[in-house]
């Protein structure tokens, strides 16, 4: 257990230090109160719903879910590109702000990369759980045979999975890169069996001159690597779509489109979990309402990309003419499922107007409904663009059909979130959920300002 | 393989004729309504005129795999499940399947059909041959497990049979020797679906292919579907 856990922050005002950051950050590792345990057991409880109801689905075939023809994707695609979606804004946060030198990022960045590790993971989760053989997932992967088998290059499905694998390995190397010196930090304090973990997980770091010598490029030339990946993993993610030739899905506007989205539900998500944490935790002096103002002018800048995007996609299926495609933006607004379309329009596009105005940005209760608006919009976003343009068959007509989802479709929705939480709970209980060193190197250190005096 | 559009009155005779054929599922009320039936060949009902006092009319167009010759459901499959045969056919190799269904969302005539629960089960909830319907089922013809995607096969083992069957005479497959379920045989009133060489001057079929008024499905000459189908009119 880390030393310092009772202890109240020691100064409510005046600038921060050295030793309240220490302190202040190792509080989040001690007893956290029966708040989190009533969280940490709802997560677990979802996740448990989410198991059961996958094992309906192993055991009597994906019709347990709501699909229907031509309804073949919809809530387990839909959750799938919303957490890799939300999985993005975690590397733009932690390694092209880093490459920009954006000290603010500081605060931040370790909630949005282990929001991105984890979100990856649960998105990895629903391309087997939606697939209807998923015993045989391993077929996906290229694996070396005996019949010489190997997956079709050819196919957006294999892109994603290389793309998927590609960011959640170099978004857990990064994470886990990042740690090292915070967990030193308070491996020096813990005891117990966190102590051992601690000291297998610091990778044998004492912060002398060398190492830090050595670690600081090492972390430069990773954010480097991870930040193409940003703009590369929604690209291929949304060419699942754009390679098919369903109308509404095949535009080239899907992967700058999807990048946005992706960085823009991101970024809302950061908010949404980090007002609840800094209550939780006592890091109002460290997480401060700067910090949530920069990140929701990074909402506010894609939201505005998002925005665009809709006009063009809606003002080019017009432009075309009396096509499938016209046909499939006029049932998006005016079809069966109208209240998908305009939910996700309004929460999107209209709603991010709002941040141009400082005070929105600089109220943290604001901002906290609206990025939960933002949320609930970006993942009816992704259900649109799946499953209505799906149900709305414009080529054959005579299949079109409705869609309901059932509690198969809703039970591994909400085991995703279980799952997810789960992981993000126990990590910032467990781990240092702000990064101590790098928030120290925006402070002036300790005793050089006295130094210079003497 | 052709079909006379002027012909055909919607009796759906093919489409039993496929059910009997290639060990359909019938899935029941339930899943009808959540339009998860089997019909590898359905008849769509279209109704047209009605505008400016014009009457009303129902328009019939029988629909199943077109076999595209630049099939969108073949390039999306990951693991190859559907690929195209040397002979022109798109294959679907059901024991190769995962269900990504991704081919199903690609397929612009929305002819292919996934197994959402295991209908051959005996004793299952979804069970759709129960005994003493386990008996008709074609023994040439593999029962798909759940979870897999199936489609019409233009009667592949059909195909084959005659093919083998050549081949131990010794010959070339003959004109009309190859007939798929739902043609001629079952549509006997009206003899809308044929199927022949194109080359023939005998069969009907081949004179459908050729008749000038011949149209694949219009509006979508893209992936090449292979069915032409006469009509004075356009398919809807």
């Amino acid at each position: 257990m880390a030393q310092p856990t009772t202890a109240p922050p020691e100064r409510a005002t005046g600038p921060l230090t050295y030793d309240y950051v220490t302190r202040a950050i190792a509080r989040t590792l001690g007893n956290p109160g029966r708040g989190y345990y009533v969280l940490l057991g709802s997560a677990v409880t979802l996740l448990g719903i989410g198991i059961v109801c996958l094992l309906f689905l192993l055991r009597y075939g994906m019709g347990m879910a709501g699909y229907s023809m031509p309804t073949y994707w919809a809530i387990y695609i839909t959750c799938f590109v919303f957490w890799v979606g939300i999985a993005h804004s975690g590397t733009l946060i932690s390694a092209i702000l880093y490459l920009f030198r954006s000290g603010w990022r500081t605060a931040v960045y370790r909630v949005a990369e282990v929001m991105t590790v984890f979100a990856v993971m649960t998105a990895g989760l629903f391309p087997l759980i939606h697939i209807g053989r998923q015993w045989f997932f391993y077929w996906l992967l290229p694996y070396p045979n005996e019949r010489g088998l190997w997956p079709n290059f050819k196919s957006p499905l294999i892109w994603d999975e290389f793309a998927v694998g590609t960011y959640f390995t170099v978004s857990a190397c990064f994470l886990i890169m990042g740690l090292i010196p915070d967990i030193a930090a308070v491996r020096d304090v813990a005891t117990g069996w966190r102590r051992k973990l601690y000291a297998i997980t610091s990778l044998g770091w004492r912060g002398t001159n060398e190492q830090w010598r050595h670690y600081r490029p090492a972390y430069l030339y990773l954010a480097a690597l991870a930040t193409p990946l940003v703009l590369s993993v929604h690209s291929v993610v949304s060419w699942d779509f754009a390679m098919a030739q369903v109308p509404a899905w095949h535009e080239t506007l899907f992967a700058p489109y999807f990048v946005a989205g992706a960085i823009y539900s991101g970024c809302a998500m950061v908010i949404t979990l980090l007002v609840p944490m800094r209550k939780l935790f006592q890091l109002e002096k460290i997480v401060t309402v700067h910090h949530f103002e920069n990140l929701s002018k990074l909402c506010l800048l894609t939201g505005m990309i998002v925005c665009y995007a809709y006009v063009i996609e809606n003002y080019v299926a017009w432009y075309g003419g009396p096509t499938p495609e016209r046909d499939a933006f006029w049932y998006r607004a005016f079809g069966r499922f109208w209240w998908a379309g305009w939910t996700m329009n309004i929460c999107n596009a209209f709603l991010p107007w709002l941040l141009w105005f400082k005070k929105v940005r600089t109220n943290i209760t604001a901002l906290f409904v609206i990025s939960i608006f933002v949320n609930v919009g970006m993942w009816m976003e992704r259900f649109v663009i799946i499953a209505v343009h799906l149900a709305g068959e414009p080529f054959e007509p005579y299949v079109r059909a409705g869609y309901n989802a059932t509690w198969a479709d809703w039970g591994i929705m909400a085991g995703s979130f279980g799952w997810f939480f789960m992981w993000f709970l126990l990590f910032v209980k467990n781990f240092p959920a702000v990064s101590v060193a790098e928030v120290k190197e925006e402070l002036p250190a300790p005793r050089r300002a006295a130094a210079r005096h003497a | 393989m052709a079909i006379d559009l002027t012909k055909c009155t919607g009796c759906s005779a093919c489409v039993t004729a496929c059910y009997a054929e290639n060990n359909l599922a019938t899935v029941g009320e339930e899943q009808m309504l959540r339009h998860r039936q089997m019909s590898w060949m359905r008849i769509e009902r279209y109704w047209r005129g009605g505008e400016g006092g014009a009457p009303v009319r129902g328009v019939v167009t029988p629909m199943l795999c077109q076999q595209c010759e630049l099939a969108p459901c073949e390039p999306v499959c990951p693991v190859f499940a559907a690929y195209h045969t040397p002979d022109g056919l798109n294959g679907q190799v059901y024991n190769r399947c995962v269900g990504t269904r991704y081919c199903a969302n690609n397929c612009p005539y929305k002819v292919r059909y996934f197994n959402w629960h295991n209908f051959a089960e005996p004793g299952g909830a979804w069970e759709a041959w129960p005994s003493p319907l386990d008996w008709q089922l074609n023994p040439d013809v593999t029962v798909r497990e759940k979870g897999v995607m199936e489609k019409c096969t233009f009667c592949v083992q059909r195909i084959r049979g005659a093919q083998n069957q050549a081949r131990l005479e010794d010959r070339t497959v003959l004109d009309g020797e190859i007939v798929p379920a739902c043609a001629w045989p079952s549509c006997r009133k009206t003899r809308a679906a044929t199927t022949s060489s194109r080359l023939s001057t005998r069969n009907p079929g081949s004179r459908i292919s050729r008749a000038s008024s011949t149209a694949r499905r219009p509006e979508r000459r893209w992936p090449s579907p292979r069915p032409h189908r006469l009509s004075g009119r356009p398919a809807r």
